[in-house]
């Protein structure tokens, strides 16, 4: 068994492999399959302050090699998740993740408040849901609003705080160095990209919302070139996501910078997906006869 | 919730219509846990989404489950292709199932929400009547086998081409008789219609509902149905058989 262990902002997780925010509910919905101890961690469902009933409509669009997504933030808010929810994982030996959205500063100082004192270990601040009208993205698409989210968030976290930041930007390297200045512990990316699919026959938009979050292994090069980016423009950890289907999926992401790798859609097509990827990169890390962890950001790129 | 996932041989293949077609699939561990109404997630090579199938039958003995598949886009086109010989990975079973009432237990199904009606009814003691809605005679399928196990079987068809013509709800308000339950699976304008007239009867309605679907498992939120106090319950999870009171459309 190789060393799989990671540290992010002084949390020392397992193995690098996280199930992504909104794919594995408030982080046991595949526990039914296997134990999430087999995990690094789990970023559970977006929360917000208030219950939130979500978007009408139809959410989910196939696409080739990935899905649209409109689900906009369902949650049952941030009492309930401290009261129900967190402590049905709260005892189990993964590194637990508490997604928070807010649709204004004051909500999300809010939110870090109110899990300061729970079992949550690292916030993970979203500022990258392309689905919800007010907040959300917005907070994402600035530098000056990302920082400030930042800011305000910092000022008050008893706990570790990583910045999960949208692709649907000019250039994501300064959102990230603009949270980073903030003192973020950490940055995720990417979220889903805005996309959109339409029914010819009934000539309206699939999705509900008509347009959706865009995820799956098609948009894997993408988050891959992002996170190379970004990982040569900051000092602080980056948390790789994105289309990451297999193992090697998973070593191009930590080759390029990645500490630690988040999984998704790849669970709607195989729930032992991220399993098998924690399997796949101990023989990697085995075959390379190194700790996984200086295998980040070893990629050797072309100096043109 | 515990689930099984496997890749289980492929038995049998059978054309029921121009675009209906049925699997039979060897997986006892499965079929041991399966009951009426619920159903398997069902992984189509090359695509990312699995598609939710209702069992249709479950032969426990035999370790067999039965599919009836409409070819409604590329996915169940692309599974309409599997042949016996040929593997299929299964996610199951998922989801709630069918609740037989004491009295007299009334089946009714529109299009291929009519497939998962056969293995429920199947299950049933005591009299069963089975009300089966097509647009055509020659869409019609399984209607043998819903006579063979129904105690008395109606065929409706919307263009008259075989049995009564019209909608499954005209002989369903018809035959209602205090006592019954009723069990619906089909397209929403049905649901809706067999929701009204059982609610106007005071009859202990259960609806399937039929939603476009991600996880499977609860996580994802996607497969949305609209509850009667607002906001939204999962097929997945809270489904895929309501209680027809519970939901609105």
């Amino acid at each position: 068994m190789a060393d799989l262990r990671v540290h992010i902002a002084g949390v020392e997780l397992k193995n690098p492999v996280i199930l992504a925010s909104g794919t594995c509910g408030f982080g046991l919905s595949y526990d039914g399959f296997y134990p999430v101890e087999a995990l690094g961690g789990v970023s559970m469902k977006g929360t917000t302050l208030e219950p939130r009933d979500g978007n009408p409509g139809v959410r989910i669009a196939e696409t080739k090699s990935g899905i649209l997504n409109s689900v906009g933030l369902q949650n049952p808010g941030l009492s309930a998740f401290v009261e129900t929810e967190l402590p049905a994982i709260a005892d189990r030996d993964v590194v637990k993740i508490a997604n928070i959205a807010g649709f204004s500063i004051e909500e999300f100082v809010a939110l870090t408040e109110g899990l300061n004192d729970t079992a949550v270990d690292m916030l993970e601040v979203n500022i990258s849901c392309p689905n919800v009208k007010h907040g959300g993205a917005a907070f994402g698409m600035s530098c000056t609003a990302a920082a400030e989210v930042t800011r305000a968030v910092k000022r008050v976290a008893k706990k570790p705080v990583i910045v999960k930041l949208s692709p649907n930007v000019t250039d994501i390297t300064e959102i990230a160095k603009a949270v980073e200045a903030e003192g973020a512990d950490a940055v995720s990316l990417i979220n889903t990209l805005l996309g959109m699919r339409i029914d010819i026959k009934r000539k309206q938009p699939i999705l509900g919302n008509n347009v959706g979050g865009f995820s799956g292994p098609a948009v894997f090069p993408v988050a891959l070139r992002m996170v190379w980016q970004t990982a040569r423009a900051v000092r602080i950890p980056v948390i790789g996501l994105g289309g990451i289907a297999t193992w090697q999926d998973a070593a191009e992401m930590i080759l390029a910078g990645a500490s630690a790798i988040q999984v998704g859609t790849a669970m709607f097509t195989d729930p032992f997906a991220p399993v098998k990827i924690v399997e796949g990169l101990n023989a990697w890390a085995e075959e390379e006869g190194v700790p996984l962890s200086a295998l980040t950001g070893a990629v050797r790129p072309f100096e043109n | 919730m515990k689930y099984l996932q496997g890749t289980y041989p492929v038995t049998e293949y059978r054309q029921l219509t121009d675009t209906v077609f049925a699997l039979t699939v060897h997986a006892p561990d499965i079929a041991g846990l399966a009951q009426p109404g619920q159903f398997a997630h069902l992984l189509v090579p090359g695509f990312t989404l699995r598609r939710p199938i209702s069992f249709s039958e479950i032969d426990r003995q035999a370790g067999t489950l039965r599919f009836v598949v409409l070819i409604n886009g590329e996915g169940t086109r692309a599974l309409s292709a599997v042949r016996p010989g040929d593997t299929i990975d299964l996610i199951g079973p998922i989801g709630n199932r069918f609740l037989p009432g004491p009295g007299r237990n009334l089946y009714v199904g529109g299009g291929i929400g009519v497939a998962p009606l056969l293995g429920a009814m199947k299950e049933t003691k005591g009299e069963t009547v089975a009300i089966l809605g097509f647009k055509s005679g020659k869409s019609s399928y399984l209607l043998e086998e819903f006579n063979a196990a129904a105690t008395q079987c109606i065929l409706v068809t919307e263009d008259g081409s075989a049995g009564e013509q019209g909608f499954p709800t005209a002989p369903l308000a018809r035959m209602l008789q205090p006592g019954d339950t009723v069990h619906a699976c089909g397209p929403t304008g049905l649901l809706s219609a067999v929701k009204d007239v059982c609610e106007k009867a005071g009859i202990t309605c259960y609806l399937s509902i039929d939603s476009r679907m991600g996880c499977g498992v609860g996580a994802c939120l996607v497969c949305t149905c609209k509850k009667a106090g607002g906001g939204y319950a999962h097929v997945c999870k809270d489904g895929p058989v309501f209680l027809s009171t519970e939901v609105t459309f």
